[in-house]
């Protein structure tokens, strides 16, 4: 199986952290506000296409809204196999950051 | 706030039909929000900018759904042929006879139309023809040895003449300082003019083209002549012996004609030898049409302009004194197309027996004729099949399959079909090239067919019918409701089977109207085998006389004669100039006391001995036959026709003159014979007694072996003339070679109905899985009900019965129709009787039956249980 990329993760914890919420835009949002970066649809699409082929979120859809031009969202949930993933990625990450030289990260500061 | 709309229609054709409705909605939402926020002119900004950084994604979002969509309908596609194997089969097989059929006659056709169109000149060349308008004038493909030398004078646009004078068929030796002579008969040789050359594009091997036919008893031959002769190597300067005086001297060594022109020759002589042959007085008649004359005209001019210039050449060619159109009347110059000679061209004189257009066309019509039915039979088990699949097209619309995305699946499943029945008919035109090339007579080589030009029109034919028999399917399935689909309504009263069942009628209309016809031909196939022509033809061997063994057996006739008949199986023998089927020579006969303008018919003769008439058991109708006349008496017996077109009251004892032999006495009078096919109504024959124009000798057997007694005879001949190697036909034979194309297209026929029956019976079959897989239910209800196993299958047979019994009655009158008219080429000809309308129908619908009844059987079988528990 392959990892996660970051974009991926970022964009997967989102879907988490917005639950019933988690369209497009909301996703955009969040993101912008988390980071305090520009992210395009683009950016935010291509891993949320992947991760509906890997099956680490569902599709369903939500209430048209008249500022959508009445069209309806699409809503992203995590599945299952989506935790999985992020929890591999975590464990990976703690054990790869545990046990650097503790100056290090202090000096980039 | 509006959003850019061309900005919307650039998304909407990048995103997925699944996505578009979300995507656009968080696009406009954005836009919505930053143009309250900033001012629409940066959210417009901000809009092109989102849709170029997203389009790579939509873009191969799109590609790989797509990708994953083909995979589907490939496995699904398939699953379909392997889970429908015979009905796959069937569909498969059905559709590569038909386009293996129709790829071996448009070969054929189009060999047909090659002829003569390869030589580099072609559009310029033309025959040079001669009609006489007068009653019993004739359009002859030779005019007279003058015409050839004087037309290029007199019509300027004619820039190169080329004539070729035909000798009939004689033996050639060839001498080797050490070792066996090389004799053999050769039927291939022309006087040629030196243009002949480069007007045909003939290919030297060895030799100078410019001289090689200049010199007086020069010979040029073909590659493959030279090679019976001389082996390996091409001797130039070798000589050839035949049966006219001097050797001939070998100057040059041309490549093989192609098979496909008229002018089929395998040697040329130098006309100049001609000329040093024969007397001044033949060179320079104006009326001897014996050669073949060819012009080249310039390119500038059409050959209608030319032939117009024509009469005025004829007036001062003959000295005529009246007027232009008393010119027309009598006679006429054509120019004839080279390349239409082949198909077109049905003279009197021709080099050999030409094709006919006819025959293109009939062969044609039959290669449209298999490919509709196989592809009407593609549509038809298509759509049987399609209709199985209704309920996965219905679960696709349920997802949210699109018509289009319907309809390509349809049609690509459709055209893979298409595509393998294609891949197999190539491998069945290689299995049938034997048979075909058995059939017609021509031998195609399979790299020859095998072109890339030939292929890409294959591709291109698959592809077509795979549409074709795609989109029926597809439409009809795409505009399905789901929801009948998926309750499983499969209506057998709807439209749809309406059609198909028009489309079986039709396939078997055209099998029954091939049947029909093959028939008829048989028929008439078997009245021409059958017919009495009013001699004996079984069991006579003609034996060539060339050289020393034509000499020997002249001088001393009677005694060899008298040999030949002390062997017990020889019961008859006589001689002769031509045998019957081949041309008899064209010549006047003019009774004594007819006033010289008095236009006389022109008449067949030929040259027998004694005991012809006896040989060939001809019966007498009035007066004595030839036996027992001395030699040196000129007289004539006349068919009955020659005496009505004669019109002689008293014919026997009435002198008259021929302008070869002088004047003769008519002894006697035969029935009408046919001498010639059966094509033509019986000529005017004349049989003039000339003992020594003995080029054939005719032997009757009777009872023994023929091989022994063709021993006998070869050791008799090889007494006379040792070396001679003995050349023989059998009369009945030769008469059935002049309806070679009439028995190949009996053949064919015979082949390609039988072919069309099949191809239709796969349809019938694969049609009738079907509807009693639709009606299995109505079967199973029927049988709790108590119903017979014969009643169900009564049941089921019925509607297909009514088919065929439809089709039968639309394809006899068109077969009817089509036949008459093909049996007008012959002049004697057999009916169309009741029976073979008949005999069509009863064949038809016995194999309907059979075909029907097997599924037929096999449902009224099934236990009703299985039927039933569906629901």
């Amino acid at each position: 199986m392959k990892l996660l990329s970051r974009a991926e993760e970022i964009v997967l914890l989102a879907v988490i952290k917005l639950k019933d919420d988690a369209y497009g835009v909301a996703i955009r949002e969040l993101l912008e506000r988390e980071t305090g970066k520009k992210w395009s649809f683009g950016s935010i699409y291509t891993p949320l296409n992947k991760l509906t082929r890997k099956q680490y979120v569902l599709k369903r859809y939500g209430e048209p809204t008249a500022e959508r031009g009445g069209r309806r969202k699409c809503i992203y949930e995590v599945t299952d196999r989506g935790v999985a993933a992020l929890r591999e990625i975590q464990l990976i990450q703690e054990s790869l950051w545990s046990g650097l030289p503790p100056n290090i990260l202090k000096q980039e500061n | 706030m509006n959003i850019p709309k061309s900005g919307e229609w650039i998304l909407r054709k990048m995103l997925l039909y699944a996505e578009r409705e979300e995507k656009l909605g968080d696009f406009e939402e954005s836009f919505q929000y930053l143009a309250e926020k900033s001012g629409s002119t940066r959210a417009k900004l901000w809009y092109w900018q989102q849709i170029f950084l997203a389009s790579p994604s939509f873009i191969s979002n799109l590609f790989y759904w797509s990708s994953e969509m083909l995979r589907n309908y490939l496995k699904i596609a398939l699953r379909n042929i392997r889970k429908q194997k015979i009905n796959s089969m069937l569909n498969i097989i059905g559709l590569a006879f038909g386009i293996a059929c129709c790829l071996l006659i448009t070969f054929h056709v189009r060999y047909e139309l090659s002829y003569d169109r390869h030589f580099s000149k072609a559009d310029r060349i033309f025959r040079l023809t001669e009609e006489g308008m007068n009653e019993s004038g004739r359009h002859v493909a030779c005019v007279s040895p003058v015409h050839g030398l004087l037309i290029k004078n007199s019509i300027p646009e004619i820039e190169q003449v080329a004539r070729l004078f035909y000798m009939k068929s004689m033996v050639l030796g060839y001498l080797p300082q050490a070792g066996q002579p090389k004799r053999f008969e050769e039927d291939g040789g022309f006087f040629a003019d030196p243009t002949v050359v480069s007007m045909f594009d003939l290919n030297f091997i060895q030799g100078d083209p410019q001289r090689a036919l200049d010199d007086t008893d020069s010979i040029i031959m073909t590659a493959s002549m030279a090679e019976k002769y001389f082996g390996e190597g091409y001797p130039l300067g070798e000589t050839i012996t035949s049966d006219w005086p001097r050797p001939w001297k070998l100057t040059g060594i041309i490549e093989d004609m192609p098979a496909n022109t008229h002018l089929q020759f395998d040697f040329l002589v130098s006309m100049s030898t001609f000329y040093s042959y024969v007397d001044e007085s033949w060179l320079s008649s104006r009326t001897w049409n014996a050669f073949y004359t060819y012009v080249l005209i310039d390119s500038l001019h059409t050959h209608k302009e030319v032939e117009a210039k024509t009469t005025d050449f004829l007036m001062d060619f003959y000295s005529f004194s009246g007027t232009r159109e008393e010119m027309m009347n009598r006679t006429r110059l054509y120019l004839q197309p080279v390349a239409s000679i082949h198909l077109h061209s049905h003279l009197e004189k021709e080099f050999g027996p030409n094709g006919n257009i006819a025959y293109v066309y009939i062969f044609s019509v039959l290669a449209l004729f298999i490919l509709l039915i196989a592809g009407v039979n593609f549509i038809n088990i298509s759509t049987a099949q399609a209709f199985k699949r209704m309920k996965e097209v219905g679960v696709r619309k349920v997802i949210g399959a699109q018509k289009l995305q319907l309809i390509l699946q349809f049609l690509g499943e459709s055209l893979f079909l298409s595509l393998s029945a294609a891949v197999l008919a190539v491998f069945l035109v290689k299995l049938s090239l034997p048979v075909y090339g058995r059939l017609s007579g021509k031998s195609m080589i399979f790299s020859q067919i095998a072109t890339p030009q030939n292929l890409i029109v294959l591709v291109a034919v698959a592809v077509l019918i795979g549409v074709l028999a795609g989109l029926y399917p597809a439409f009809f399935l795409a505009a399905f409701k789901p929801v009948h689909s998926l309750k499983g309504v499969k209506d057998p009263t709807s439209s749809a089977p309406r059609i198909r069942k028009g489309l079986v009628v039709f396939q078997f209309a055209i099998s029954i109207f091939m049947i029909f016809s093959t028939f008829t031909i048989s028929r008439q196939m078997e009245f021409i085998r059958q017919r009495d022509l009013g001699f004996d033809k079984d069991q006579i061997v003609a034996i060539k006389l060339y050289g020393d063994l034509r000499r020997g057996i002249i001088k001393n006739a009677q005694a060899f004669k008298n040999e030949l008949l002390s062997y017990s199986a020889v019961s008859k023998v006589t001689a002769c100039d031509k045998l019957p089927g081949e041309r008899f020579s064209l010549e006047d006969l003019r009774p004594i006391g007819t006033p010289d303008d008095v236009d006389i018919p022109t008449m067949r003769f030929v040259r027998v001995d004694g005991d012809f008439i006896e040989a060939l058991n001809i019966e007498m109708k009035l007066g004595q036959s030839f036996k027992d006349i001395s030699p040196e008496r000129t007289v004539f017996i006349l068919n009955e026709s020659a005496v009505q077109s004669l019109d002689l009251k008293e014919p026997l004892g009435r002198k008259a003159t021929n302008n070869l032999v002088g004047e003769g006495e008519i002894i006697g009078v035969v029935k009408d014979f046919h001498f010639a096919s059966l094509h033509n109504a019986i000529e005017p024959m004349v049989l003039d007694y000339r003992p020594r124009a003995a080029d054939n000798l005719l032997v009757k057997i009777r009872g023994g072996s023929i091989p022994e007694t063709l021993k006998f005879i070869e050791k008799k001949l090889n007494e006379i003339a040792p070396g001679h190697p003995l050349m023989y036909t059998f009369v009945d034979e030769y008469l059935n070679t002049l309806y070679i194309s009439e028995q190949v297209m009996d053949d064919m026929f015979k082949y390609f109905s039988l072919l069309a029956m099949f191809v239709a019976c796969l349809g019938l079959f694969g049609l009738s899985i079907y509807s009693a897989e639709v009606r299995m239910k109505e079967i199973g209800v029927r049988k709790v009900l108590g119903a017979s196993l014969l009643n169900i299958v009564a049941l089921l047979a019925k509607e297909f019965t009514r088919w065929v019994l439809l089709a039968n009655i639309i394809a006899w009158p068109l077969g009817y129709y089509a036949m008459n008219r093909w049996l007008q080429n012959f002049a004697y000809r057999t009916g169309i009787g009741i029976e073979i309308f008949i005999m069509s129908g009863v064949i038809t619908f016995t194999i309907a039956l059979i075909t029907v009844s097997y599924q037929s059987l096999k449902a009224a079988l099934a236990h009703p249980v299985d039927s039933l528990r569906y629901e």
